[in-house]
């Protein structure tokens, strides 16, 4: 990819092509000469002089310009993010061929004054580019790419205007020159004509490498973007291949949900009709076992209704739904829901709600579901004392709490209890107790997906406390990121 | 005796159905959409359970026909499906349906939203 394209300097002059120009330099001199030596028109012959000469130093300027373009569109195109190496080398290459035009025109202000010109842009260049190095974003290298490209459009139209008038004196000198020849200088002068062509020949191969080396570089950023298009494809395609794997798994996970709830379906309702016509014909032991066929398949599609939730929020398709609404409602709400869970004559429920409590917009929907699976853990765990639900607010953020007095949870297990199917003491409180081992898992992705957390602090047998915090505005503040569940 | 529809093309849960409800309605059952508009047409009945996935009509396409149909459209329509997920409610009721219910059929849900369609 990147190593296709070779760094810039390798296009620069070749030792022929220095060869050449000084050879240039020097069968100018020898024109010179030929000037002096034939006694010609001496002002229109130094014009002519100075302007081949000054035509070498112009047209390397004109080829550092391009060759800054060149690096400038590349940073530019590929984000090269904070490598500026190309065009800091660049930069310098054409600061120096500038500065030896200068000093090489000094005096001739028909030269250095728009050569000053080339320099003034030159600065507006580098505060773009300081700028752009202070702040090498995306946005920010389009927008100073567009900029740098004005300048650079500048310099290149300056740079080809002066090589052009300097060309035109160039050529309008030598014909004053010739035109006020006497007649024995025309063998001279034909010699010195043989050599202006000669060199002019030399300068225009000077200006043709530029041409190539700029088609060379294009070609090769053009081989690099084709590259760039195929890997953008392939890509592309490994993107639709996940969507569609993705799609298959919803897919899998609906047809799974419908196929079990199916024969679900018949195995409750058939067993609730043997259970409600049986009771007083068939044996007590009987009508417990039914029960106990009811109490399994109602966990069977607990678990299944909670796979599935797990398996949506993993997926990512899991949508919020956010309404604003009153959270003291919905926690008194919540604790009338599991009231009946309670055991009542030795559990007692309480709610302490801030009075200041703002109106919340999140997912409701999702809020509840949480509060519901901490409070009738709380419900399932303790035996007597208390369970406290309390709500309240602070920077932005609603915290639920739910404590009880219950049997606790030991420090050990406290650290896997969000694991899914991990309940504190194993298969052992399982049987005693119940549930899926899924639903603090879910509460917890759930509590992620609003962007907050759930934490729990408890003591073996001395009570345990879970606290939700989510946004007081959903998609404000700070998402909480470690979603994933790991399964 | 107000007459329902059954739609299912499942013998197990329409076994089910049947059971729950012929001590109080009359009964009428179809096992896919298709036959389902037969029925209607010439048993009018007062309410329809109509599953979602049946063979030759499914019970979307079926509601449509339903509720375009000037002689049936009065007829509300209970969904009755193992479509449970999220999604699956709205679009059934997008199809036509008047109300939705999930299987596992909870027994009593179900005789509420009848007392709720029949006053």
């Amino acid at each position: 990819m990147r190593e296709t394209i070779p760094p810039l300097e390798t296009l620069s002059l070749t030792r022929t092509q220095i060869a050449l120009s000084i050879g240039t330099g020097l069968l100018l001199l020898l024109l010179g000469a030929l000037v002096v030596v034939g006694n010609l028109n001496i002002k229109a012959a130094n014009s002519a002089f100075s302007a081949g000469y000054a035509l070498t130093d112009l047209a390397q300027i004109e080829r550092g310009i391009l060759l800054l373009r060149i690096e400038t569109e590349e940073f530019v195109e590929y984000l090269a993010g904070p490598d500026f190496r190309g065009v800091d080398r660049q930069r310098a290459l054409l600061e120096n061929q500038l500065r030896l035009a200068i000093s090489e025109a000094s005096g001739n202000t028909r030269l250095t004054e728009p050569l000053t010109d080339i320099q003034n842009d030159l600065v507006e260049f580098d505060e773009i580019l300081d700028n752009l190095k202070r702040d090498p974003t995306p946005g920010n290298i389009a927008v100073s790419g567009l900029q740098l490209e004005d300048v650079l459009n500048d310099l290149e139209s300056d740079a080809k205007f002066l090589y052009n008038s300097e060309e035109n004196r160039f050529f309008t000198n030598i014909a004053a020159a010739l035109r006020t020849q006497s007649g024995y200088q025309t063998l001279l002068l034909a010699m010195g004509g043989l050599f202006i062509v000669f060199s002019m020949g030399l300068i225009i191969s000077l200006r043709r490498s530029v041409n190539s080396e700029l088609a060379r570089a294009y070609h090769l950023l053009e081989e690099e973007n084709r590259e760039r298009l195929r890997l953008f494809e392939e890509a592309q395609q490994a993107r639709a291949a996940a969507e569609q794997a993705n799609h298959a798994k919803s897919a899998y996970l609906a047809s799974m949900s419908h196929e079990i709830r199916t024969p679900l379906n018949a195995i409750i309702g058939f067993t609730r009709i043997v259970r409600r016509r049986g009771a007083g014909v068939l044996p007590e032991k009987q009508v417990e076992n039914l029960d106990k066929v009811l109490v399994s398949s109602e966990h069977l599609l607990g678990l299944i209704n909670t796979i599935l939730d797990i398996a949506k929020i993993e997926s990512g398709r899991m949508e919020v739904q956010p309404s604003t609404f009153d959270a003291a409602k919905l926690v008194e709400e919540s604790a009338t829901t599991v009231q009946p869970m309670i055991k009542q004559g030795q559990v007692e429920l309480k709610t302490e709600i801030e009075p200041e409590l703002p109106l919340v917009f999140s997912d409701q929907e999702k809020i509840r579901q949480i509060l519901i699976n901490l409070l009738s853990n709380a419900a399932k765990f303790t035996h007597q004392g208390q369970i406290t639900v309390s709500a309240c607010h602070q920077d932005q953020v609603l915290a639920i709490s739910v404590s009880d007095t219950g049997i606790g949870i030991s420090e050990e297990a406290l650290g896997r209890i969000f694991e899914e199917f991990q309940q504190a003491n194993g298969s052992t409180t399982r049987q005693e107790y119940g549930g899926t081992g899924l639903g603090l898992t879910i509460s917890r992705s759930l509590a992620h997906l609003l962007g907050g957390d759930i934490t729990a602090a408890s003591v073996n047998g001395g009570g345990s406390t879970f606290k939700l915090t989510v946004p007081l505005r959903y998609g404000v503040g700070k998402p909480h990121l470690e979603g994933g569940l790991g399964i | 005796m107000k007459k329902i529809l059954i739609v299912e093309d499942n013998r197990l849960n329409l076994d089910l159905l049947v059971q729950l409800l012929e001590d109080d309605y009359q009964l009428a059952t179809a096992g896919n959409g298709a036959v389902a508009i037969e029925m209607a047409e010439q048993e009018q009945p007062d309410l329809i359970l109509m599953d979602m996935s049946l063979p030759v009509m499914d019970g979307w396409e079926a509601t449509r026909r339903i509720k375009a149909n000037d002689r049936l459209k009065h007829v509300p329509i209970i969904a009755l499906t193992a479509h449970a997920m999220s999604g699956d409610e709205q679009r059934a009721l997008a199809a036509g349906c008047d109300g939705f219910l999930t299987k596992p059929l909870d027994e009593e849900l179900l005789f509420e939203k009848l007392d709720q369609f029949f006053g």
